[in-house]
């Protein structure tokens, strides 16, 4: 039992050591998987905003003295710090494309770790380990960068521990995440192509989540339902957070929601698991 | 690099005449291209009646997009009151019509273009042999080969979506009798406009192998040209219409039916449309030489 204990934590340090050498084995294709990846929607968003507050002011012919125009409770300079939050916290979030256990299923690669003394689920929490450590200190650079280009505009956290609440709520969302992307690919016991359902349920998290619109800024009866689900406390409550418009009571609030969330999607998890499993006939190896 | 006349579409058949003789008309290698694109359609129904849950998948993916987009537009618009708020000039009613242009563009990309996913990939791992026949377009039977039926049947719903925007804008903005014309010019020009931009990002995986450049200015090109390229700034607007012309993606047409542009430019872009595509593919045959596999 203590043998096997100890198996698991240096099988997943070794599942860790080896992502990361997959990662950079193609430089070009590192550099724009993993530091470009969420880069665009935001940018876009950061123009189209513009462009939608300039019009605003110019309706209200805001000028010098006046008042800036306020959009769904969100002022444009906001909105920047915004963009500028998104663009970081985008980062830590688990990628719909990084896992490939759907390849394994169809091609019946899964029988060779059913005979392993460990669970296979430790390879993938390895992989999602990497990947946040990998995006953690992408993440740091990205805010360095911005931060040194534009500090007038950028995003500087309001104070550590709203930087330590955004960084756990992120996490648990992305470990969220993953645990959807996981079962979505497990559905390939099932289903002959899963990709499609990996693309739809990133559009679902990444809208209900804030990645287009923050969440805050939809009109009332979208934020009531959107602010249960993890995607809000992944994407826009952590952006908040770190710019002091929510505090502490709504980081515990939502560190409970995601919680609850994380286990019922653990328990899908391995429930879909074990179904397919079940009814697994691969012969590869 | 010449393929003999005899490889060549006429089949090297003595009609007369040193550009028949040549083989390379017109018509035969349009004849030629349509029925290889029959067969590839063929193919995509057979396939798809095979997997039936994964064509409700896509379909139900596609339509999620088109819903994250209208929805994110409408909120925005929303947020100033009614007819308060414009962008870039482009009032709520119009941005309806841009949506069913970028809509109709991403159904023609799905159906006939989805291939372009995999060319990394097949590039990478020498894949790329059987397509490299004479007399036959490389790029043509390769990013034409996965013709979608879940494709077709989105962008059914796209067309859907613009004559529900074009009914806000008709009669009051356009005269009906504009879009007899105006929308088959814009479906032209959006289908041209997606197969070369798509070859276009395309050709740096020839020279940066297994990359993911081309799907990230895929991702980079599409997004731009999701929105009207007024919101951009003037050197970034200008880009988008002249160097890498997005623009024929949605704007052009958009603004084409919406008769925002004036006679001179709206005749002379489709130049600059045209010009692109010779230069494309000019670099995609260049590229096409870089390509090596064990396999052929």
């Amino acid at each position: 039992m203590t043998a096997a204990a100890l198996r698991a934590p240096t099988l997943l340090l070794r599942a860790v050591a080896y992502e990361f050498r997959k990662r950079i084995q193609f430089r070009a294709g590192f550099f724009v998987r993993e530091v470009l990846n969420g880069t665009v929607e935001p940018l876009v968003m950061l123009f189209v905003y513009t462009a939608l507050y300039g019009s605003a002011a110019a309706a209200a012919g805001e000028g010098v003295g006046t008042e800036p125009v306020s959009l769904g409770g969100w002022t444009y300079p906001e909105i920047i710090q915004y963009v500028a939050g998104l663009v970081v916290v985008r980062k830590l979030i688990f990628h719909s494309r990084a896992l490939d256990l759907a390849t394994e299923i169809f091609e019946g690669r899964v029988t060779k770790y059913l005979v392993m003394p460990f669970r296979f689920f430790v390879l993938h929490q390895g992989r999602f380990l990497q990947f946040t450590l990998l995006q953690l200190a992408v993440a740091a650079l990205v805010w360095c960068i911005g931060y040194a280009a534009a500090p007038a505009y950028w995003l500087v956290p309001v104070s550590v521990a709203a930087t330590l609440q955004a960084g756990v709520l992120v996490l648990m969302g992305s470990y969220c995440c993953f645990l959807i992307f996981f079962i979505l690919n497990a559905l390939a016991f099932w289903l002959d192509v899963v990709w499609s359902l990996l693309v739809m349920a990133w559009f679902v998290i990444g809208f209900s989540g804030g990645a287009l619109v923050p969440v805050s800024q939809m009109p009332a009866a979208f934020y009531g339902v959107l602010s249960l689900g993890f995607p809000y406390w992944m994407i826009t409550a952590p952006i908040e957070l770190l710019m002091g418009r929510l505090g502490t009571g709504d980081f515990l609030l939502g560190a409970g929601l995601v919680a609850g969330q994380l286990v019922a999607l653990d328990l899908l998890r391995r429930w879909v698991w074990r179904r397919g499993l079940a009814r697994y006939v691969g012969a590869g190896m | 690099m010449s393929a003999s006349r005899s490889d060549q579409p006429g089949g090297g058949r003595e009609v007369g005449g040193s550009r028949a003789r040549s083989g390379w008309t017109l018509g035969s290698t349009l004849r030629w291209g349509l029925a290889v694109e029959r067969q590839y359609v063929r193919i995509g129904f057979v396939r798809k009646s095979q997997f039936r849950v994964e064509f409700v998948n896509q379909v139900l993916m596609d339509l999620c997009f088109y819903a994250a987009f209208i929805l994110t537009f409408e909120i925005l618009y929303g947020l100033g009151g009614e007819g308060a708020l414009t962008l870039g000039g482009w009032s709520h009613e119009e941005m309806r019509v841009y949506m069913g242009m970028v809509f109709v563009a991403d159904g023609l990309f799905m159906t006939f273009l989805g291939q372009q996913w995999h060319f990394g990939q097949d590039l990478k791992n020498g894949n790329l042999d059987s397509i490299r026949v004479r007399p036959g377009s490389a790029a043509f039977l390769y990013f034409f080969q996965r013709f979608s039926p879940e494709g077709l049947t989105n962008l059914l719903f796209g067309c859907g979506w613009l004559v529900f925007a074009l009914s806000g804008v008709v009669p009051e903005q356009v005269e009906p009798l504009t879009l007899l014309w105006a929308l088959p010019c814009a479906a032209a020009v959006i289908a041209w406009s997606q197969v070369f931009l798509m070859l276009s990002y395309n050709v740096v995986e020839f020279w940066l192998l297994n990359s993911d450049v081309g799907h990230l200015v895929s991702m980079l090109v599409t997004s731009f040209g999701e929105r009207p390229l007024e919101v951009y700034p003037g050197a970034v607007g200008r880009v988008l219409k002249f160097v890498l012309p997005v623009a024929g993606m949605a704007w052009y047409p958009a603004s084409l039916v919406l008769g925002r542009l004036d006679a001179g430019f709206a005749l002379a872009y489709p130049l600059l449309l045209v010009a692109f595509a010779v230069l494309v593919t000019r670099v995609f045959k260049r590229g096409l030489r870089r390509y090596e596999s064990a396999m052929g």
